[in-house]
């Protein structure tokens, strides 16, 4: 196959459907460029080129006998180190976990991709236990941005981010708990979907911070967001949160266009703090979309601090057992942080979600007049590996934190947001957060399919790093 | 004694005491750390703790957004 990196899942899968190519060809293809690529990005932690080439050859052995193969037959994809697959030890980004047994059971998702034909190829780097937004990790090495490899890839699943945009394999899984689907995605320039909180199943998962934790795809194209999430939805007693809805297919919906949408730019919190270009991506996008109204999200900075306060008291909680008997076998960035949400006393932990369940009824109000609302993900471009501060409205604060300064306030609530990529002709890619009410990720989906036939985002492979 | 060392005092001492109460050891090379963490996470509940949240809001016992 012909440059086959630059094809997005549905291109892939449509190829190897119609008999121009085999599922074989296209996993030897994605080994070889993981083989090629990923030295120079840090991004696989295990390829399971084995696994891989018996799937793809019984995915063609049912296409040769006229069996549907599935919606995303051959393609292949790999999942951030902290999903389930059946006979690996699930790392989660430590070396503490490396002590565990193996998995018996793929996570949900991994299994549903599975079912839905796609060739699971391996497993990708992140940040320990997914607590940080940059995946610099002191057990295995840091990885690196495609499109400046002296730069962060995002985290905490910057494994999963840098590989679909250096052209590794066309789709891939994270988790975000704060921002860290959507701050990869957009220091990366692809698309980056968190969906609504529960719509997708966890069960298999390493969680984080339960109250927050989201799984979701990442992809370079707005139809392979669509057809990932389609295939991974539908109830899951394994996880206590799934929803119990019926799915809803959203790949079917994307032609729908902007049809009776009211899309509005987030002003106050998400209007400050980000670097001009940023601004100016987000003014782009809002004038395609003919988002003209301005709305406020009300108490977003409060809203961020509630969220830290849950994080770290949850991720704590999880993790205390570990931190009591191995805290020096913590990586030193996530360390100290574990450590001190030991001691939140619990009168801020509970006024912290008493705090969200206000914040949400004030968000859905605001969805009562608008369908969509634009922000950006981040408040810069990627960042150099040794980047330790960022300047914003004129003040020197902490990097690291300060990249989900405008993803925080969203995830807090479990509204869907798609994380989609500007691309700067010469600069870094941007990324901006096309939000809604819950459950509605098709008007999402919609409206970045707008977006993308204009030309206003795109999420071109970058190789040859 | 400035009011920030002031604080720094009486935190380290509250990490201290509670790092007994809850039987986890902080190793002495990550102490100031912690104690560090602990102080800007303080800061940090400011924002939101002195926000008024009417009674009748009650957590989700199961979060449905």
């Amino acid at each position: 196959m012909q440059n086959w990196e630059q094809m997005d899942a549905i291109a892939i899968t449509t190829a190897v459907q119609t008999g121009e190519t085999t599922a074989r060809a296209v996993t030897e293809a994605a080994l070889q460029q993981i083989e090629v690529g990923n030295p120079a990005l840090n991004a696989f932690t295990e390829v399971l080129a084995e696994q891989a080439l018996a799937s793809a050859d019984a995915v063609d052995g049912a296409i040769a006998q006229g069996k549907d193969a599935g919606p995303l037959a051959g393609v292949p994809f790999a999942v951030k180190d902290l999903y389930d697959v059946s006979g690996m030890t699930t790392l989660a980004g430590s070396k503490i976990n490396r002590d565990n047994p193996p998995a018996t059971q793929d996570a949900t998702a991994v299994a549903r991709l599975k079912q839905a034909g796609a060739i699971l190829v391996g497993t990708l780097h992140m940040d320990e236990y997914a607590y940080g937004f940059v995946t610099i990790n002191s057990h295995y090495g840091a990885t690196y941005n495609p499109h400046d490899v002296s730069r962060v890839a995002g985290g905490s699943s910057g494994g999963s981010a840098a590989a679909v945009a250096g052209g590794l394999i066309p789709l891939s899984l994270g988790t975000d708990t704060n921002g860290s689907i959507r701050v990869p995605a957009s220091l990366c320039g692809i698309l980056g979907l968190k969906p609504t909180y529960g719509r997708l199943s966890r069960a298999g998962v390493a969680l984080f911070s339960t109250s927050l934790d989201h799984v979701g795809p990442f992809a370079r194209s707005v139809r392979d967001i669509a057809a990932s999430f389609d295939a991974m939805q539908g109830a899951d007693l394994r996880d206590p949160i799934c929803t119990e809805r019926s799915p809803e297919p959203t790949l079917p919906q994307l032609p729908q266009g902007l049809n009776e949408l009211t899309i509005a730019v987030a002003d106050d919190h998400f209007a400050t703090g980000a670097s001009p270009d940023i601004f100016a991506a987000l003014e782009t996008v809002a004038k395609t979309l003919n988002a003209e109204k301005r709305v406020t999200i009300p108490e977003a900075k409060r809203a961020r601090a509630a969220a830290y306060i849950i994080t770290s008291c949850e991720g704590t909680n999880l993790h205390f057992s570990r931190l009591k008997e191995r805290p020096m076998d913590f990586d030193p960035a996530t360390r100290d942080r574990f450590l001190s949400g030991a001691f939140i006393p619990g009168h801020w932990y509970t006024q912290a979600q008493r705090f969200r369940r206000w914040y949400r009824d004030r968000v859905r109000e605001l969805f009562e007049q608008v369908d969509l609302i634009l922000a950006p993900t981040t408040p810069c471009v990627a960042p150099k590996l040794e980047q330790q501060t960022l300047v914003i409205d004129g003040e020197e604060v902490l990097l690291r934190p300060n990249l989900g300064l405008y993803t925080q306030p969203l995830s807090f609530i479990g509204l869907p947001v798609l994380s989609v990529p500007v691309q700067q002709p010469d600069g870094l890619p941007i990324g901006i957060q096309i939000i809604a009410a819950p459950y509605q990720e098709a008007k999402i989906l919609r409206a970045a399919a707008v977006l993308e036939a204009a030309g206003v985002i795109a999420a071109p492979a970058v190789v040859g790093h | 004694m400035t009011q920030s060392d002031a604080e720094w005092q009486a935190i380290a001492a509250y990490v201290d005491q509670m790092a007994t109460m809850i039987e986890l050891p902080i190793p002495p090379e990550c102490r100031e750390g912690v104690i560090a963490n602990v102080m800007r996470t303080k800061a940090i509940a400011q924002l939101f703790l002195d926000f008024p949240v009417p009674d009748e809001v009650e957590i989700a016992p199961t979060f449905d957004p």
